[in-house]
């Protein structure tokens, strides 16, 4: 055994101890897309929201697009995570550290855009220091923090064994310092079978409870959709149809990065094309459901004919008329048909099905928060047309783009401290496939 | 399969996604296709009212005909003239609407009869036709009085036009509507025509509701009529039954003060639960770290020993 750990450890930790010329371009390429977003919100600090495409009508720009977004990867995240992890599922193994730090990830950054949305940050603490519980928004900052909490603690817990792991192998080649970083978190781990417990036992309740946190917090962010009159987010159906969606997301996500670290940290012998196929059905089922849930949103908005939702479907037939075919019809129809024919089930295909159904989830929220920002029940009156409609600047690409490169770093960086593949899980499957096989010849 | 096979299932599949684009992207729904094709023809709804105050408000919406759809005419450019004198051009809103307010001491030329003729003209594009409308109005002002005999309740009003000299000359034979004014619409309660004196009336009634104090708007108008259009009156009396405002808002547990106790109860609930759940995951992380201490102090007392 202790040989098969030491062929996981050197097959798994070369990045940890090396650092090669692409991962330092790629980590300053990320670094100078941060840097410049940070530029724009400097900008945005100083010279208000003007800088910014949002206006009197559309308060609601790119910045809530994105903090829903990177929310529902992070409970897509953490839904997969955890149930994965609750049933036992064996294909998991390989996988389960890229979905929990993509929990972790994401919601890290989900909540830093709402900061930029707001105009006065000198009075954020206002939500802390007078929060009102009968508020939706009070309800979201009690139930991502909350979140935050439970998937940091999740996260830990499966860190724990890999780095007793990581502190117990001497050919590991990282610095003296590095080394005492793994011994302190690893908590004097010694893999007894009362520690061993004491970790499964403690990963099974956090499994439990971030996939019930999970849902509610994102129920909770549908409902400050919800629970708005505004054509098109007054519905019953929001809750259940956000939390779909960010399930959808999450899991084109994963596959993503499933693939680039498989091909950049050649994990080819741990993450296969079983696990391509396994997460692709489970993308293929959710784009089944997150197509029956649009479809069964906008069916019903369509034939209620109310005014004003009649005008939205106008104009999202009419000015998004691109934007909400890829997002509703290619987005949805694309992933069926891949992951649907097992002839089409490459490894190359279900990453470009899971590329398109990413990009189409970030469409579907622009249309989700625009169009209807757009269709006020109340217009204002000889408002100038062009504040009516939104148009992003730079600021708000510029930091949309950090967002997404703030992501991209904390990977990288993660990768370097522990593991993609979590080499507990790993081994721990072993041992279970030999205790199997030691029973049948029993 | 074979390859050839393959490349025939490839073929179909191609075939069937891009079927399925062309058939959603040429359903119609967007008419902007047949815009460019011939000129669309266009309508000018063109409306005149006189107010209380004297300003005579022109009101032009501007609508295309397209696809057998009216279609409001945004941002275009509407001019109103006055007597053959242009005295605005004025950009349409949102739904294709031009307002005009004429202020009451506006001296305009009258023709022989006495009548002005106002008139709204859209010029059209290269896509849409133009088109105008006008309307010939004879002046004419209304007067409201009221009066209260007993428990009797009396609105009045006197419909009269102004001699060049500036003498009154009352108008008979004149339809005018009383009405209240609520926040929607107008609450008509009464109608009558003008005798001799250009005078009518009519007896207002008791239960209808007014502000805190029983105050109302109480209004008299001449409405579509074929000389004098819109004109109208109106004056404030607290002839209306004083009324508390109660509303629904204040039972919305979202505007109080504090939170509906279910409310205060589930979330506490559940933030109990989950947080007993985080601190006892942490205690067990705190007996790994007490279990790693003692194998470590086991270790190191056997190598003492």
């Amino acid at each position: 055994m202790e040989n098969n750990l030491d062929k996981h450890i050197k097959a798994l930790t070369p990045e940890i101890e090396r650092t090669s010329k692409w991962w330092k371009l790629l980590f300053l390429l990320f670094l100078v897309l941060f840097l410049t977003g940070i530029y724009g919100l400097i900008l945005q600090i100083t010279k208000g929201h003007i800088v910014t495409g949002m206006r009197d009508n559309v308060v609601w720009g790119f910045y809530i697009v994105n903090f829903i977004f990177f929310m529902g990867l992070s409970y897509a995240g953490a839904l997969i995570s955890g149930a994965l992890h609750l049933f036992k599922a064996e294909w998991r193994r390989p996988i389960i550290r890229i979905t929990e730090l993509t929990t972790v990830i994401s919601l890290l950054i989900g909540p830093c855009f709402i900061l930029f949305c707001i105009g006065r940050l000198d009075r954020v603490f206002y939500l802390l220091m007078y929060p009102r519980i009968q508020s939706p928004i009070t309800w979201d900052v009690i139930a991502i923090s909350t979140d935050i909490a439970g998937c940091i603690l999740f996260l830990y817990l499966s860190f724990i064994q890999d780095f007793a792991k990581l502190r117990d192998y001497p050919e590991l080649k990282v610095g003296k310092f590095r080394k005492k970083l793994y011994k302190a978190p690893a908590l004097g781990y010694q893999n007894t079978p009362k520690q061993k417990h004491l970790i499964e036992f403690s990963k099974n309740i956090m499994a439990a409870m971030i996939i019930a946190i999970a849902i509610i917090v994102y129920s909770v962010l549908a409902w400050i959709f919800g629970v708005t009159l505004q054509p098109g987010w007054h519905s019953t159906i929001f809750g259940p149809y956000f939390v779909i969606a960010a399930v959808y997301s999450g899991t084109g996500l994963i596959i993503i990065l499933m693939w680039i670290f498989r091909k950049v940290y050649h994990l080819e012998e741990y993450i296969t094309k079983k696990h391509f196929i396994n997460i692709g059905v489970l993308l293929m089922i959710v784009a089944a459901f997150y197509g029956y849930f649009t479809f069964s949103d906008y069916l019903t908005k369509w034939y209620g004919s109310v005014r004003m939702d009649k005008i939205l479907i106008d104009k999202l037939f009419a000015d998004f008329y691109w934007a909400f075919i890829f997002s509703n019809y290619i987005g949805i129809i694309v992933p069926l048909i891949v992951v649907g024919f097992p002839k089409l089930r490459t490894i190359r295909n279900i990453t470009i099905a899971a590329i398109i159904a990413l990009i189409g989830l970030w469409v579907n929220r622009y249309l989700i928060v625009i169009p209807t920002l757009e269709t006020p029940y109340l217009p204002i009156q000889d408002i100038r047309p062009d504040w009516v409609r939104y148009t992003p600047t730079w600021v708000e690409w510029s930091l949309t783009i950090a967002g997404v490169s703030v992501f991209g770093m904390l990977f990288m960086l993660a990768s370097k401290f522990v593991p993609i593949v979590s080499i507990s899980e790993v081994t721990d499957d072993e041992k279970e496939d030999n205790n199997e096989k030691q029973l049948l010849s029993v | 399969m074979n390859t050839s096979e393959l490349l025939t299932v490839k073929k179909t599949l191609t075939y069937i996604i891009f079927s399925f684009l062309f058939v959603f992207t040429s359903t119609g729904l967007s008419a902007q296709d047949s815009v460019a094709a011939e000129k669309h023809s266009s309508m000018l709804g063109f409306s005149y009212l006189k107010r209380t105050d004297g300003v005579r408000v022109l009101s032009a919406t501007a609508s295309a005909v397209i696809n057998r759809q009216f279609i409001p005419l945004v941002n275009c450019q509407v001019r109103f003239f006055c007597s053959d004198k242009e005295v605005a051009v004025i950009e349409t809103d949102n739904a294709g609407k031009a307002l005009l307010l004429i202020d009451a001491s506006y001296k305009q030329q009258c023709s022989d009869d006495g009548s002005t003729e106002y008139k709204a003209v859209y010029e059209g594009n290269d896509t849409i036709e133009e088109t105008e409308s006008s309307v010939q109005i004879t002046d004419i002002s209304l007067k409201l009085n009221f009066s209260e005999t007993d428990s009797l309740r009396i609105a009045g009003a006197k419909a009269y036009q102004l001699s060049p000299g500036g003498d009154t000359i009352p108008v008979k034979d004149i339809t005018l509507i009383f009405a209240v004014k609520r926040m929607f619409s107008n609450l008509k309660i009464g109608e009558g025509t003008t005798d001799k004196s250009g005078f009518c009336s009519c007896e207002f009634p008791k239960n209808i509701p007014g502000d805190s104090i029983g105050r109302i708007t109480i209004l008299v108008r001449i409405e579509e009529n074929e000389l004098y259009a819109n004109v109208e009156a109106s004056g404030i009396k607290t002839w209306g039954l004083p009324t508390k405002a109660t509303t629904s808002f204040v039972k919305r547990e979202l505007w109080t003060e504090i939170a509906p106790v279910w409310m205060i109860i589930t979330l506490f609930t559940m933030l109990t639960g989950v947080w007993a759940h985080y601190f006892y995951v942490a205690f067990n992380i705190y007996r790994i770290k007490r279990e790693g201490k003692k194998i470590e102090k086991a270790k190191k007392e056997q190598l003492t020993v």
